[in-house]
């Protein structure tokens, strides 16, 4: 593949990036000046620009959700005893931790270790004993 | 996608006061089932997000402690499960029939008027968007539609920028060739 056509790629592959003001300073200035002579990324950003175009229509349509959702959802909510539970951030939320889950990790990771390094000290004497025989 | 609610509705939940959680859900359940919708392609399956979404957040609301604004935690939480769910999901919708994606069109508009008059191009990407590998629909529902950076999707999806690039790209060239159904970029 020639430099010039690989170039094409890269700037190609960055057009989303451009259009979303994700390109600044001298990157953007060269992409914006390939973009003059290059007839095949000019074009390349007019399909580009009009993709983005039909996505920013789709982000604006209403999605219209079943009608039992929402019943769903509010008797889900009025189910005694689950608000009740621990407050453990759910997995993958901002804090992302499960404090308990923790602990037990780190309690079988303690001992583990401990057994290891007790197993080495007595292969270790053991091995010294058989030496000084 | 517009998921925020008042923080003092927030605080009301955390306080347990009764209707609080009820009003929380009213206000953001539309965002999150289209996020879902968006992101599994699957009407039923977006309904069975949404309420594991709610599950999550109902057990998590008295832990949430206000770092980030209430619309950023609830949105990473639907594309948390979002995500869990199309991992688990073995099937790879890669089709590109041509008879599949018509229908789809017909189904995203209400009528073909409709359609001509201001949805055509917004229908056609959101019936081609379906036909998707899921990869890459993830990737362009959330850069392009949700509107996160390049770095943030990287981010949710445990991959790197240059990775959400290159996915990005291919699917944008996919999509072009469902949207214009050029059968020659279909095959390139």
């Amino acid at each position: 593949m020639s430099a010039t056509r690989r170039f094409c790629r890269e700037v190609q592959g960055e057009l989303p990036a451009l259009l979303a003001g994700e390109v600044s300073g001298w990157p953007e200035r060269t992409m914006r000046a390939h973009l003059r002579h290059c007839s095949d990324c000019a074009s390349e950003l007019k399909r580009q620009e009009h993709l983005a175009q039909g996505l920013a229509a789709v982000r604006d349509t209403d999605v219209e959700p079943p009608a039992e959702l929402l019943d769903g959802l509010l008797q889900s909510a009025a189910r005694p005893g689950l608000r009740e539970r621990a407050a453990v951030p759910a997995r993958g939320a901002i804090s992302g931790a499960r404090p308990g889950l923790s602990v037990a990790f780190l309690t079988v990771g303690a001992l583990a270790s401990t057994g290891v390094g007790w197993a080495a000290w007595r292969g270790a004497r053991w091995a010294a004993r058989r030496v000084s025989r | 996608m517009v998921m925020d609610v008042d923080p003092e509705l927030v605080r009301a939940c955390q306080r347990g006061e009764p209707g609080a959680l009820d009003a929380l859900i009213r206000a953001t359940y539309t965002g999150v089932y289209a996020l879902c919708r968006r992101m599994l392609a699957d009407p039923e399956e977006a309904a069975d997000a949404t309420q594991e979404v709610y599950l999550r957040v109902m057990r998590s609301v008295l832990g949430f402690r206000g770092d980030a604004a209430f619309g950023t935690w609830l949105h990473r939480v639907t594309v948390n499960v979002c995500l869990t769910i199309l991992r688990k999901r073995s099937k790879a919708r890669t089709s590109t029939l041509p008879e599949e994606y018509d229908e789809l069109v017909a189904d995203t508009a209400a009528s073909p008027e409709d359609r001509a008059v201001s949805g055509d191009l917004a229908a056609r990407c959101e019936a081609a968007l379906r036909l998707l590998p899921e990869e890459a629909r993830a990737v362009v529902v959330l850069r392009d539609i949700e509107d996160l950076s390049t770095k943030e999707v990287a981010d949710l999806l445990g991959v790197s920028e240059n990775v959400v690039k290159v996915r990005l790209c291919r699917a944008h060239a996919k999509l072009r060739s469902l949207v214009t159904n050029d059968a020659e970029e279909v095959t390139a």
